[in-house]
């Protein structure tokens, strides 16, 4: 069989491997999707993550940084994919001076993150941040570099 | 000189003796005056002591996790309604307005949440309503200026109290009903405020009823004297421990008031007992039997409590209902005679039933298993006195409901599995876990939920077989010299080993699939392909990445650790393969979310950490490998609906089956075996791998679908030729690949199953699995 990849040679192929469907175990549907489509695309946030990120805040906003982080992971429970939720935890690390834990809260938000977006580019800052804190300037720059 | 001395001493001798000579029974008087004297002392010691010293034992308390009620969670009106049965609310006819009751009408329901101090706040009780559609909540009405994500108190799962047993919630004499004390006194103790620790009255009578029946059938003690008994825990019916009972019980009366005294009896006394556990004070004995706290009981719960009082196991409510019953309306019959309670009152009471909590029914038990992780995670911080004495708040993050799920698939899987050997009985473990929060849902250790034995979750260590798998595919991947679309030679493959043996490596169908992808060798468990990919990369490699995903114990790099020579037990398997499920970040698994003390003051949190082990670009291939094991590799049969990454595990044999994996936010791992070591005849799929899809089906809310790190791109491969395909090729598998991947030129799309022979032994794979 052929191996071009151009679209007028794949419907053509469909429709020939349609046609001559003979084979009584290969499907005629094309197993397509082995993956199903990442959550990345997302752009809204569920209303629960958005009402304890922002309880979070305030509790921050009032010094009281321990049960800001305990907000926060609860949003994590409720909501593990949601990147800036991931984000504010690693800023809430930064302002306790755990640098390490920042940076490592700042990565699982950019891994989370859709590409190009706000909060994909925060959490780079972070990371780079933290990083510089960390004495290791020249990973800081690299990163700083990518944004 | 000496002789003078001793004159002397003979003279004053002469003068006492003198005295008692001519009154020889006064010595006798004076020395049992001073011996009894003597005794008081003691005695007062020592029931001062007791009673001083009784709010110091108290155990520390497990709760579950709060279940968060939020708009878009998925849950059922009925699966909430569960939830607050478990945890004691009462059901109302009208709109709920205390805290701990609701009602639900259609697909709304209303409550009034508990007060409830949690590690990082104070929740106040506060009417919520809860409105649900297509299997959903779709709001959550709170009032103004509340957070629209409301906790639930949390179901309080096991304390950790000593040795001896003795388990008590204390309560202070505000949480007390009245009437519970009004009840104590008029069936236990009439003239409990007038008499001085015993009471002559009541003595009498029941001598004159003890004499007629011609044996003791009726007891006269006061309620501080049956406090001064359970102090000291002795049933023997001894006339002078009756005595000694007594002359404490009036030494107590002339140190404390009377109001002190019934609060002690109120925490004090034994209502019930749960295995070794020894259910003491009202305080626990309303959780224990009705799941709810003191001050919420209503009156024929309080009846029943009191009827407990003259003998938990005579009249217990689960084991003889008939006759608790009787004994609870005699309560409340004695009440109203006492003229505490009006008729219509005392006869409503009458006609409620029992009342009492299932624990098992409200899905609701004993989780010994569950404790023993809590207890291993707590040692390191607190010695046991900390823990059975100080009245420590533990919030684990146990689920009840992933617990109920884990318990029951894992008994009935292998009640099933049972039936191809039925003179032998299987062993099995489950563990549950939240990847990205750390926290250990559920946790069975034996395939008898509540059994205390032994706990093979944490303790059994066995090959862990196939399941090493992935960390050789992903070293591979790590090297950047293999993709899942480069092939690898599945054919006869012998290794050198240093003690001079050749080992040869079998596939698990014993026959050879020749060049194959990585992906299908990893999918369909290929074991000839894996040890020479392996040996390609380096067993060191493979020995370093466990060690990197969280397995904490030193690694042998033996060839035969290529195919799971390495003993695990089903919590490192889940820890391990939690990392993989987090998309490559390690976040250790806890138990314990945090403590905090007594008085509800914050001790210790143990906060979420993640360290990145495994970059996400390399957890994603070989997750993908492992999203296509579920679909056409050694997984398929789970058929879920939803998609999930995952892999089986069979050891030498069959003496192990095996299966680990994950969705989008649960990872679990199941363990099926013998004690003993024997072989099975389970393969991973055909044993572990039901009751995994089983957990899953029940815990797993969302699924595996990770976003594609940008670094990768999307290519149509050929499952089995690794050729770059169009998507229309019935065999055409879309992989993320690192850029500029080289594909192979040759095999282009092949179609349906490659031969005859192939479908054959696939179509035996079914049967025999």
């Amino acid at each position: 069989m052929t191996k071009y990849r151009l679209p007028a040679t794949a419907i053509l192929l469909a429709a020939l491997t349609a046609g001559c469907g003979t084979l009584p175990s290969a499907s005629t549907a094309p197993e397509t999707e082995n993956l199903p489509a990442g959550t990345a695309e997302r752009e809204v946030m569920s209303p629960a993550s958005a009402a304890l990120l922002e309880q979070s805040r305030s509790q921050q906003q009032s010094g009281n940084l321990a049960q800001a982080a305990a907000t926060l992971e609860r949003a994590v429970r409720i909501d593990p994919s949601e990147a800036a939720v991931w984000l504010e935890l690693a800023r809430l690390r930064y302002a306790e001076d755990n640098w390490g834990q920042a940076e490592q809260l700042a990565r699982k938000a950019h891994s989370l993150a859709a590409e190009g977006s706000p909060v994909s580019a925060d959490a780079l800052t972070v990371m780079a941040d933290a990083l510089q804190r960390q004495g290791r300037s020249g990973e800081a720059q690299r990163l700083r570099e990518r944004r | 000189m000496p002789r003078k001395k001793a004159r002397r001493r003979r003279t004053k001798k002469q003068t006492r003796n003198g005295f008692l000579r001519r009154h020889p029974w006064w010595s006798v008087v004076f020395a049992f005056s001073a011996l009894f004297f003597a005794y008081l002392l003691f005695l007062n010691w020592q029931i001062s002591n007791r009673f001083e010293g009784r709010r110091w034992d108290l155990p520390a308390r497990v709760y579950a996790r709060p279940l968060e009620l939020y708009a878009g969670l998925g849950l059922q009106a009925a699966e909430l309604e569960q939830e607050l049965r478990r945890l004691g609310y009462r059901a109302t006819a009208d709109a709920p307005n205390k805290p701990g009751s609701y009602r639900r009408s259609g697909s709304n329901l209303q409550l009034v949440t508990r007060e409830f101090r949690f590690w990082d706040e104070l929740q106040p009780a506060m009417p919520i309503r809860v409105r649900f559609a297509q299997d959903q909540i779709a709001a959550v009405d709170v009032p103004r200026g509340r957070s629209p994500v409301v906790r639930l108190d949390p179901l309080m799962v096991g304390s950790i109290f000593p040795q001896h047993g003795e388990d008590r919630l204390v309560v202070t004499p505000e949480q007390v009903p009245e009437q519970l004390r009004q009840a104590l006194i008029v069936v236990e103790d009439r003239r409990f405020q007038d008499h001085l620790g015993v009471d002559p009255i009541a003595l009498g009578r029941a001598v004159v009823a003890n004499l007629r029946a011609g044996e003791i059938t009726q007891g006269g003690s006061t309620l501080t004297q049956q406090l001064v008994k359970n102090y000291f825990l002795d049933n023997r019916r001894t006339l002078t421990r009756k005595l000694r009972e007594a002359l404490m019980a009036v030494i107590l009366e002339l140190h404390y008031d009377k109001a002190d005294i019934l609060n002690a009896y109120i925490n004090e006394i034994y209502l019930g007992q749960d295995g070794q556990r020894a259910v003491h004070g009202f305080g626990l004995a309303s959780q224990f039997y009705f799941s709810r706290p003191l001050d919420e009981l209503e009156l024929h719960q309080i009846a029943l409590l009191v009827a407990l009082v003259r003998g938990p196991g005579y009249y217990d409510p689960l084991r003889s209902p008939q006759r608790a019953l009787a004994r609870r309306n005699l309560v409340l019959e004695l009440m109203q005679e006492a003229g505490e309670l009006g008729p219509d009152e005392a006869l409503s009471a009458q006609q409620q039933p029992l009342d009492t909590w299932d624990r098992k029914a409200a899905g609701a038990s004993y989780y010994p298993a569950y404790l023993a992780l809590v207890r291993e995670q707590l040692a390191a911080q607190y010695r046991p006195e900390d823990l059975t004495r100080a009245g420590l708040r533990i919030f684990s993050a146990l689920d009840p409901l992933a617990q109920a799920s884990a318990e029951r698939r894992l008994a009935e899987g292998l009640a099933e599995l049972d039936q191809r050997q039925p003179d032998r009985q299987l062993a099995g473990a489950a563990v549950v876990a939240s990847p990205q929060s750390g926290d250990v849902l559920a946790l069975v250790g034996d395939r008898r939920a509540g059994y205390e034995g032994f706990n093979r979750a944490l303790a059994a260590s066995r090959p862990i077989g196939s399941l090493i798998k992935p960390v050789v595919y992903l070293a591979a991947l790590e090297s950047r010299r293999y993709s899942l679309a480069s092939l690898i030679d599945d054919a006869e493959i012998e290794i050198a080993l240093p003690n001079g043996d050749t080992w040869k490596p079998q596939n698990f169908s014993e026959e050879a699939m020749g060049e194959v992808t990585l992906l299908r060798a990893l999918s369909e468990s290929l074991n000839m392909a894996t040890v020479r990919l392996g040996m390609d990369v380096g067993v060191a490699a493979v020995a370093d990445l466990l060690g990197r995903l969280g397995y904490d114990r030193p690694v042998s790099p033996f060839p035969s650790l290529l195919l799971g020579a390495i003993e695990m037990t089903p919590m490192q398997v889940t820890e391990m393969y939690s990392t993989l499920a987090n998309d490559g970040f390690r976040t250790p698994l806890r138990a314990v979310r945090s403590v905090v003390n007594a008085d509800g003051e914050p001790v210790q949190r143990y906060p979420l950490e993640v360290a990145q082990v495994v970059t996400p670009e390399m957890a994603y291939q070989v997750n993908q490998g492992l999203v296509v094991a579920m679909q056409r590799g050694t997984g398929r049969s789970a058929a879920l609906p939803f998609a999930v990454a995952g892999k089986t595990g069979t050891s030498d044999e069959f003496r192990d089956s095996w299966f680990a994996g994950f969705s989008g936010d649960r990872v679990a791992a199941v363990w099926i075996g013998y004690d003993d070591y024997q072989p099975t005849t389970l393969s991973g799929a055909s044993g572990a791998l039901r009751i995994w899809a089983g957990i899953m089906r029940d815990v797993a809310a969302s699924a595996y679908s990770p976003p594609q790190p940008a670094a990768l791109e999307s290519r149509w491969v050929d499952y089995y030729s690794g050729a770059a395909v169009s998507r229309n090729c019935s065999s055409a598998v879309s992989l993320a690949l690192p850029p500029a991947t080289e594909l192979s030129r040759a095999g282009g799309c092949s179609g349906g199953l490659t031969g005859i022979g192939e479908r054959t032994l696939q179509w035996l794979n079914d049967v025999f699995n």
